[in-house]
């Protein structure tokens, strides 16, 4: 309801709330990832690394492969999003309560070190510019681009909580409420506790990645 | 260049790097051991100690005291600063979240940090401070044709000094067997008669002290700006994660190996310097959790 009232009254408000609310939504986008991974009783500093994934992964589909086409860039940042969660699963998803906190963190400072670091790949603390894509084909021009971009992140929001929202009201979902709770009795009845940390945190980095990409 | 004089640069700047995380370091881990906080904001400490010397030194400068002042305000400050702030902090905040979990904790320590970051640009500004005077007027001395400065050897030594004090007070001292008695277990020195709440506001204070002391000592050498505060959290975390949670022989260890590892990425392949010190990490905690001198925590079903 209350996204349905914001896409009603975007065009009546100033330029500025629209692109402060586009970061915000693209923002609660990664926050989902994070309640995802809370639910698990984990909490993660670390999950802006896979923002900053999804963010490069658009910056270099542009420039290397010449995606243009927003749609097709928000199915990439997922999915590197994805990618390097799986990969950087394999080892944090081991770990619970403080130490997973950190090793986030300190796996996350990694990334950054190395994104800052490698000026010439990504541009270090300058940047890189990035055109701009195009919704579904249509390329609206300049006065209404911010405004299609809310409507954009607006709709991607939505649907990344309606997506959460039945993960969580799954089997799987209170599966990870019960490891939540108290993990060695769930792992006793049978489940891989391991896996379902896992899907979790992949899952969860996805949605970081998705996040990434919809201020651009 | 040849590979011995490579060596002895990376030794020295080892050392220097090392005793300056492990000052850093020695509150964290001090402050776990005993209070069972893991405290981000001791990050913030380190820059409130920096900021308060860095400015009080500025002004002393200005109105004209001698320089010798300078380094009385470099330790008495911080130890001013830490003084107020840790009973402060300890009462107010850290003493309702002692029975949760350490994750509610860990996220009210984060929490802290944010809050003084902005608390910090409110009271004294964005711009850089730049006290290097204490720094500068020790001078230098060559080692080997190369040249180091006075003041980072003091820094070693203040380092050295602050751990062998620590160490020395809680195997020699009354209260420092308190201590090790708490950090043991805290249930039974309490049930024994111990003032268990007493001696947490001593413990947390007395890191908050080495906390600002770190930032107070090395802010002649830096650029004391906003964002310090993270960087020397990250740092310290890794050091205190390798070395074992709670523990100063580890974080001597810690820092040891990090200083001499950063040292050498920097001066091999600059880019990997972070990378090397969070792969170690990584890599010791995936064979020894707990870290090198850590203690295995039981998990109760």
């Amino acid at each position: 309801m209350t996204l349905l009232a914001m896409a009603a009254t975007g065009p009546l408000l100033p330029e500025w709330i629209i692109f402060l609310l586009t970061l915000a939504l693209a923002k609660a986008v990664v926050v989902v990832g994070i309640v995802l991974l809370l639910r698990g009783g984990l909490v993660s500093f670390g999950h802006a690394m896979y923002y900053a994934a999804g963010a490069y992964a658009v910056v270099f589909a542009m420039r290397l492969l010449g995606v243009r086409e927003a749609l097709l860039l928000n199915v990439i940042a997922l999915g590197l999003g994805a990618v390097l969660a799986s990969f950087l699963g394999l080892l944090l998803a081991r770990y619970r309560g403080l130490f997973f906190s950190m090793l986030n963190l300190a796996a996350s400072m990694m990334v950054y070190s190395a994104l800052l670091k490698f000026y010439w790949i990504t541009g270090g603390t300058d940047g890189v510019q990035v055109r701009a894509a195009s919704l579904l084909g249509l390329l609206p021009d300049l006065s209404f681009l911010r405004l299609g971009y809310f409507w954009w992140t607006l709709g991607i929001a939505l649907l990344t909580v309606v997506v959460a929202f039945r993960v969580m009201e799954s089997p799987a979902g209170y599966l990870l409420k019960a490891i939540a709770d108290n993990e060695t009795r769930v792992a006793y009845t049978g489940v891989s506790v391991e896996r379902r940390i896992y899907v979790a945190y992949v899952l969860s980095g996805a949605f970081a990645g998705l996040g990434g990409i919809c201020p651009r | 260049m040849s590979i011995v004089s490579k060596l002895f640069y990376i030794l020295f700047d080892g050392m220097f790097y090392a005793s300056w995380l492990f000052l850093v370091a020695l509150g964290l881990t001090f402050a776990y051991g005993v209070l069972r906080v893991l405290n981000v904001a001791h990050g913030s400490l380190y820059a409130v100690g920096a900021y308060a010397a860095s400015w009080l030194v500025m002004k002393a400068l200005a109105l004209g005291y001698p320089l010798s002042w300078s380094y009385l305000l470099l330790v008495g400050a911080p130890v001013a600063t830490g003084l107020v702030l840790g009973p402060f902090l300890e009462r107010v905040f850290l003493r309702r979240v002692y029975l949760r979990d350490e994750v509610q904790v860990l996220l009210l320590t984060f929490a802290l940090l944010l809050m003084f970051e902005d608390a910090i640009k409110l009271v004294w500004g964005v711009q850089p401070y730049n006290v290097n005077a204490p720094y500068l007027a020790l001078g230098e001395f060559s080692v080997g044709g190369v040249a180091y400065s006075r003041y980072l050897f003091l820094l070693v030594g203040a380092s050295a000094a602050s751990g062998c004090l620590l160490w020395l007070g809680m195997s020699r001292t009354r209260f420092g067997k308190l201590v090790v008695a708490v950090i043991e277990d805290r249930e039974v020195s309490a049930a024994l008669g111990v003032n268990v709440s007493a001696i947490f506001v001593v413990a947390f204070t007395l890191a908050t002290v080495l906390a600002a002391l770190g930032g107070a000592l090395t802010a002649p050498v830096i650029a004391v700006v906003p964002g310090i505060a993270v960087e020397v959290i990250v740092l310290a975390f890794a050091v205190v994660a390798i070395g074992g949670l709670g523990s100063i022989p580890g974080a001597a260890v810690g820092s040891t190996l990090v200083g001499l590892l950063r040292a050498t990425a920097v001066h091999v392949l600059p880019e990997l310097e972070l990378l090397v010190v969070f792969g170690v990490m990584g890599l010791v905690l995936l064979f020894r959790p707990q870290g090198l001198f850590g203690e295995v925590q039981v998990r109760r079903v």
